[in-house]
């Protein structure tokens, strides 16, 4: 197995290092010090004499901070090390690293110690396509400092690295020369800072002044403090609860010129970033435990909402933002995410998580506050998103070489089609949307009649809406197989599929409770169930594949809402019988469920298989377990009240969640596991691949 | 002669609201350079209602760029993250503010050719 990788990060600043402390990235490697979409160093590498060093331990339990404990290379088990090193490895604008040098020999010892340092200042896309550069390198030797820097016309990057000891400085590094007595210690800092200059100051100083003073540690022990308390039977719970809640606050992200205002980006390495969507999906999972992110994502996405007409970013007025990215290719316009808005589904969403933001909440201020972006959200649906004219949403990319082929949460070239793996033309529309738009329309009718004094608004809204549930009902049902069918191309003929998206409405509502049997009864079938959740799409379909990224793997955010869809149609079996799965899952990933993972059947595999290049931790599947917590135990404000309806799993006994914060103040629930759920999903063989 | 600048911040003047800056309460300004000039503009914002003027008093955001970056900006022609990233535009103060502005501009040249749907 690879070694893992050793990851601590601030926002959008990160560090990827092997488990020595060393980078050492080739030009795919995704490995190196990051932020803003730029890599600043792709080589630190240290050396005592000569000689690169072994790990003995590495205490990570800190996402902002990392200690190394290494020794020479050339120790072996019988002979005991007498220097030892220390690198304690703190993440900031850059970072530091306090680098320790302990000689617990009897004599004296002299030796060379050497930081080896370099930077291809790669764009994040450079690293993830293997692209090369077009700038120029150069650098500058200073007395203790080292500064490393790169040009392309007005676009200047720079790392800067200064030595609080005095040594020898080079363009490729520093080298020490140490002298230590018995029982001697040496120690230097190695202050790693990054700059984009201009004649008009420091870019990254620009980005970085809205931040909070207030130190990591105590931010974090203020953030888990706040959250509920979770006591449980079931000691692998509690764990994955708690691993959500610390990754939750890792990938919180303060989009640069953005203010002070924390999001959570999607995930680490990649998606280091603002994403529409993934904030969204991610604040919708997390409300019950973390509100305040809710509230963010909504003045944020609020904040960055399209505005004018552009082919280049797919934008259009009303339309709520997918990507923003600041590296070198985004800023030559080679890639379009300046910000980037081709999402169909996150205009939908954002009014989604407007109204049960407030719903849990009660913040009627932001509600009115966000009127305008929450109509202009409203209208787009209408507006701009209906490009086949047939009152659906569906999508294109107006640059097909820059812009996203698809504009739903499946994102990859290849994730819809139709069951003989047809793919569709332009513009295509997906099931699920059409169900977030029914959601939005619905929502933003109670908005509209509650908060902006528009009842005929609100009238008009809930007419289109049921009008749009008769009318999907009607043309995305797929008769002779009892389900919805994944999307329509642009024909108007139906891309006939089975996938997960069913579960997605649901969780909208947009499915009448007659069709509710036959949806629940593929989603919980051989065909789209593994054993440990719902596959992305069908088994029986020509395009599945169990490693395939959309189009067959099973994604644990989507199960959440899966699940959360179950328990609005009153399916408790089934969705303890999903959570209970997937709890059994994260066990095998130490309590952090992955992005996605294979869809082979539990059976076959007896666990799961993590899918190659996923992104860990990722917002939305650190996001799934509470989701799930919240679907077990039935929780759903009305009024002013938190309304619960515990439905656990045999598999998880006692579970109390303490202090859940709303309208209500804080309540506490409590829940026994009581539903028998099957362990071992012996299927007949045949009944899947 | 008016050019695009003067004419942008005449039109929000004239308008005298704007929806997309109710979030914000406070003051932008504009330092325009062209040539040795400076010119200011400066808006103040009282949830969303704007008044224009041409003083150099302090404000919670200051946006300095040659005129040329401005007009390309006005018209649609250059992002601000763009030219902002390319080191064209000084940003200091509430960069927030900067962002929500922003979008007063215009759209990008080529859309009423390739536009579809109902529209």
């Amino acid at each position: 197995m690879a070694e893992q990788p050793v990851k601590i990060l601030d926002g959008n600043t990160f560090v990827v290092s092997d488990s020595a402390g060393d980078i050492e990235a080739s030009s795919t490697e995704p490995r190196g010090l990051f932020a803003y979409d730029t890599r600043f160093l792709n080589i630190w590498r240290l050396t005592v004499d000569g000689n690169r060093l072994t790990p003995l331990s590495v205490n990570d339990t800190q996402y902002f901070e990392t200690t190394f404990f290494l020794i020479p290379a050339t120790v072996t088990v019988y002979s005991d090390s007498e220097v030892s090193v220390g690198r304690k490895r703190t993440i900031g604008a850059g970072f530091t690293e306090e680098l320790t040098v302990v000689n617990a020999a009897d004599t004296a010892a002299d030796m060379t110690v050497r930081i080896e340092v370099g930077s291809d200042f790669a764009d994040l896309f450079e690293v993830k396509d293997a692209l090369t550069k077009i700038g120029t390198y150069d650098h500058r030797i200073e007395p203790n400092r080292l500064v490393l820097c790169y040009q392309r016309e007005s676009f200047r990057r720079e790392t800067s690295v200064e030595t609080s000891s005095p040594g020898d400085v080079d363009e490729h590094g520093f080298t020490f020369k140490v002298h230590l007595e018995p029982g001697g210690v040496w120690s230097t800092r190695l202050d790693v800072q990054i700059s984009a200059p201009s004649p008009y100051g420091d870019l990254v100083q620009v980005a970085r002044s809205g931040r909070s003073k207030e130190g990591f540690a105590d931010n974090l022990a203020r953030w888990v403090d706040d959250a509920p308390k979770a006591d449980c039977d079931h000691q692998d719970l509690i764990r994955t609860y708690r691993r959500s809640l610390v990754d939750l606050a890792a990938l919180r992200f303060s989009p640069a010129i953005a203010g002070a205002h924390s999001i959570p980006a999607a995930g680490l390495p990649w998606f280091m970033s603002m994403f529409g969507r993934d904030s969204i999906i991610t604040s919708l999972q997390s409300l019950p435990f973390t509100p305040d992110l809710a509230a963010t994502t909504i003045r944020v996405l609020g904040n960055w909402q399209g505005s004018r007409l552009d082919d280049f970013r797919d934008e259009d007025p009303g339309r709520i933002v997918h990507e923003l990215r600041y590296g070198e290719m985004t800023v030559f316009e080679q890639r379009p995410q300046s910000p980037y808005y081709g999402t169909a589904d996150a205009t939908p969403l954002f009014v989604v998580l407007l109204d049960e933001y407030e719903l849990w909440s009660g913040d009627a201020d932001l509600v009115r506050e966000f009127e305008h972006e929450a109509r202009a959200a409203l209208n787009w649906i209408d507006q701009y998103a209906d490009l086949m004219g047939n009152g659906y949403i569906s999508y294109r990319p107006r640059k097909e070489d820059t812009g996203l082929v698809n504009q739903c949460w499946k994102d990859s070239w290849n994730s819809i089609s139709a069951r003989d793996g047809r793919l569709p033309g332009f513009p295509r529309a997906t099931c699920e949307l059409q169900g977030y738009a029914y959601d939005a329309k619905l929502r933003g009718a109670r908005l509209a009649r509650e908060f902006w004094g528009d009842p005929g608004f609100a009238d008009q809204l809930e007419r289109q809406a049921a009008d749009l549930k008769d009318r999907f009902n009607r043309d995305f049902w797929v008769d002779d197989g009892q389900y919805y069918a994944l999307g329509m191309d642009c024909d108007g003929s139906l891309l006939d599929a089975l996938s997960s998206n069913i579960g997605h409405l649901l969780w909208s509502g947009i499915v009448p409770p007659d069709r509710a049997d036959a949806i629940v009864g593929h989603l919980m079938g051989p065909e789209l169930y593994s054993g440990w959740g719902v596959r992305t799409l069908s088994t029986r379909e020509h395009r599945y594949n169990p490693i395939g990224y959309h189009v067959g793997t099973v994604w644990p955010f989507d199960n959440s809402f899966i699940a959360w869809g179950l328990r609005q149609y009153g399916y408790k079996q089934e969705a303890a019988q999903l959570a209970s799965d997937m709890f059994a899952a994260a066990k095998y990933f130490d309590g952090r469920l992955p992005e996605a993972f294979g869809g082979y059947q539990r059976a076959n595999t007896e666990y799961p298989v993590q899918y190659p290049t996923a992104c860990s931790p990722q917002a939305w599947s650190t996001g799934a377990p509470l989701l799930f917590l919240r679907a077990l135990l039935g929780l759903q404000p009305s009024g002013e009240q938190l309304v619960t309806d515990p439905a656990l799993p045999n598999t998880i006994g006692q579970l109390t969640l303490l202090d859940i914060p709303g309208r209500w103040g804080r309540v506490d629930v409590y829940g026994r596991g009581k539903l028998t759920v099957d362990t071992t999903h012996r299927v007949p063989v045949g009944a899947a691949r | 002669m008016t050019d695009a600048v003067e004419e942008f911040f005449n039109k929000l003047a004239e308008r005298g609201y704007e929806p997309v800056l109710r979030h914000n309460s406070g003051s932008i300004r504009f330092d325009v350079t062209d040539g040795g000039a400076v010119d200011h503009w400066r808006v103040t914002i009282d949830q969303g209602k704007v008044t224009v003027g041409r003083d150099d008093a302090a404000a919670d955001t200051v946006v300095t760029q040659d005129r040329a970056v401005l007009v390309d900006a006005i018209e649609g022609k250059r992002n601000m993250m763009i030219a902002l990233g390319l080191g064209q535009v000084g940003l200091s103060g509430d960069s927030e503010r900067a962002v929500s502005f922003q979008r007063l501009f215009g759209n990008r040249p080529e859309m009423a050719t390739t536009q579809t749907g109902r529209r």
